[in-house]
């Protein structure tokens, strides 16, 4: 007879890791698969993925939308939508390998599209977040669809099952990125569905993360009032939601960011820059445990929540960087690296690629909206 | 003296391999991040572990020698009460949680909340030795046993934010300078000569022959002792009134 959870103790917690190459030289997925199977025990079999940024560049003019569906007619019904909304380049099936261990797999596509010149006129909107609003759509509007990315030149490939094995469902060998992002998933408060498994996306952003965000609802309602949906029942996608609000929206630097969400306590914050966010974003702040990993086509951070309940290692070799939730799991792959550290709780590590001076460069704003009548 | 390589099996049967070793020597090598290695061990086995240890290195254990030569991960000598764990390298956080017996000798840094809630109760009075620096919440709700931070080759903080805070037995010595403002409130703080030091001299002449560190190295800066106020300092925390 199979034991439930509660009958039989399941030791765990989710596991990340990333990789960086600085210098922006593609690597295969070979590498953060090693990384996250060596934290196997951290997940649960209930969800894995992960995100990967250059493997697109013949189509990195164009947004790159990963579309999960549960029957044909969603994704009919879905492409009708993008049709109307976008001009699709390539439409196709994400390639997967049959695995034993990877049942009821949803239909996954992928469509790489740029949004009609008469829509964003239309609709007064740079295309980023006329892209945006189309995922929060797709997710809220269109049942049994989700959009599992919808950045330039990257996808996440994640889905319900070991990482490992989810690294082999999606062929993760065949592909090329200079960064690499993966998550192991034990879910504790919320359902282990395709949806649910991490990384969280938008636009360029991804986003894995350990731990739980008991300001789940507090968050969610500030985010609402700027047309985010939360459709995918897990709490880590309020976070990416917040990062995007904060930096593609409201423009502030990682730093600010940094402040608002892993706020120091009141007694330790002296600049009144950082009291004026936090009393402005209050509702951003993100309470409970966690280390994230968040991403972009620039590069990575990984921060703590400001007292460090959730673990997170960081090391460099040469032109990489490796950030993980153990130690172990950097060694795998880096026997040897320069420097191994631990950061402080709400203490960033920031890796990005040589030459830029950003985590998002924040799109201009002299798209059509701009553009007299 | 056994020799395993850990890569040789998977994670369950190198722990039930290393439990049924009748061998008071055992030998691992190439370990990395396999968790719960001498988890609840009942002997005095010597073990030597090569390689980056995984989570809960000799939680619960009571009494078996272990060795490592590579860094822990989180949760080392948690709530161990008898034994030791001398590590050459760096430890994750909680490291020695609800410690109640026995010894760990860390060559470089804690992490968050070293030796939090660590107790002591007639002859069991448990020591953690670090070498570098601690993390933040070092001895939060400590009842007793024996914190020593040695400051040794660091550039950071002896310890980090809210050191102490809750605390209410036992005693933290720390090397050196430590940002002030890290301490909770509730704490006395002695600046010991040396030949105050008497009661954890054991620990630091173990420290310097472990790794090789001259003593007289360590003794030529002043300790400070930080220990609770009062007695019972939270004895009237939710009745209100003091008698």
């Amino acid at each position: 007879m199979l034991l439930k959870e509660g009958q039989v103790r399941i030791p765990s917690g989710c596991a990340i890791a990333g990789i960086l190459n600085q210098q922006g030289e593609g690597f295969d997925g070979g590498k953060i698969i090693s990384c996250i199977a060596n934290m196997h025990q951290r997940s649960n079999g209930l969800g894995g993925g992960f995100a990967a940024y250059g493997i697109y560049p013949e189509f990195k003019e164009h947004y790159a939308l990963h579309i999960y569906f549960d029957c044909k007619e969603t994704r009919a019904n879905c492409e009708s939508y993008l049709n109307k909304n976008f001009n699709i380049r390539l439409q196709e099936p994400v390639p997967v390998r049959k695995h034993e261990r990877i049942k009821d797999a949803p239909i996954i596509w992928r469509y790489f599209a740029q949004p009609k010149e008469e829509k964003l006129a239309y609709e007064q909107l740079e295309e980023s977040e006329f892209t945006a609003r189309a995922v929060m759509h797709i997710n809220a509007v269109i049942p049994g669809a989700f959009v599992a990315s919808s950045g330039h030149n990257m996808g996440a490939f994640k889905g319900v099952g070991y990482p490992e094995d989810m690294g082999e469902f999606f062929r993760l060998e065949e592909y090329k990125a200079y960064l690499w992002t993966a998550h192991g998933r034990f879910p504790t408060n919320t359902p282990g569905w395709w949806g649910g498994a991490h990384p969280f996306t938008l636009l360029d952003w991804s986003l894995v993360h350990n731990g739980e965000i008991s300001s789940y609802d507090t968050n969610l309602r500030f985010l609402q009032m700027y047309g985010y949906r939360c459709t995918l029942q897990t709490d880590t996608e309020v976070i990416a939601y917040s990062f995007d609000l904060l930096m593609r929206k409201r423009g502030l630097s990682l730093d600010e960011t940094i402040h608002v969400i892993a706020a120091p306590f009141w007694r330790d914050i002296n600049e009144e820059k950082v009291k004026r966010l936090r009393r402005v974003y209050a509702s951003l702040l993100l309470n409970g445990p966690f280390s994230i990993i968040v991403a972009t086509g620039n590069g990575l951070v990984a921060v703590n929540d400001r007292i460090k309940l959730r673990p997170l290692v960081a090391a460099r070799k040469n032109e990489f960087l490796y950030v993980a939730s153990e130690e172990a799991a950097i060694r795998v792959v880096e026997s040897n690296p320069d420097e191994v550290w631990s950061p402080g709780g709400g203490e960033p590590v920031i890796g990005l690629l040589n030459g830029r001076e950003k985590l998002l460069d924040i799109p201009q704003c002299n798209g059509p909206a701009a553009r007299t009548a | 003296m056994t020799i395993f390589s850990a890569v040789d099996y998977e994670d369950h049967e190198l722990l039930q391999i290393l439990d049924e070793t009748p061998q008071e020597e055992i030998e691992v090598r190439d370990l990395n991040g396999q968790r719960y290695i001498a988890c609840g061990w009942k002997n005095s086995k010597k073990l030597i572990l090569r390689g980056t240890a995984g989570n809960n290195l000799g939680a619960f254990a009571e009494g078996p020698q272990i060795v490592v030569y590579g860094n822990g991960q989180e949760g080392v000598a948690n709530t161990m009460s008898d034994g030791q764990i001398v590590l050459h390298g760096r430890v994750g956080d909680i490291a020695g949680y609800g410690m109640r017996g026995g010894s760990l000798f860390v060559k470089g840094n804690a992490g968050y909340r070293l030796g939090i809630h660590m107790k002591a109760y007639q002859d069991k009075n448990p020591v953690i030795v670090v070498g570098s620096s601690a993390g933040a919440f070092a001895g939060e709700y400590m009842a007793g046993g024996t914190i020593i931070v040695l400051g040794l080759d660091s550039n950071r903080d002896l310890i980090g934010p809210y050191c102490g805070t809750g605390m209410y037995g036992g005693a933290i010595y720390l090397r050196g300078n430590f940002p002030e403002h890290n301490l909770a409130a509730n704490l006395s703080q002695e600046i010991l000569s040396i030949h105050e030091l008497s009661d954890i001299m054991p620990y630091l002449e173990a420290f310097a022959q472990y790794f090789e560190y001259p003593l007289e190295n360590i003794l030529e800066t002043p300790f400070t002792r930080l220990k609770v106020l009062v007695d019972r300092p939270f004895a009237h925390l939710y009745t209100g009134f003091v008698s």
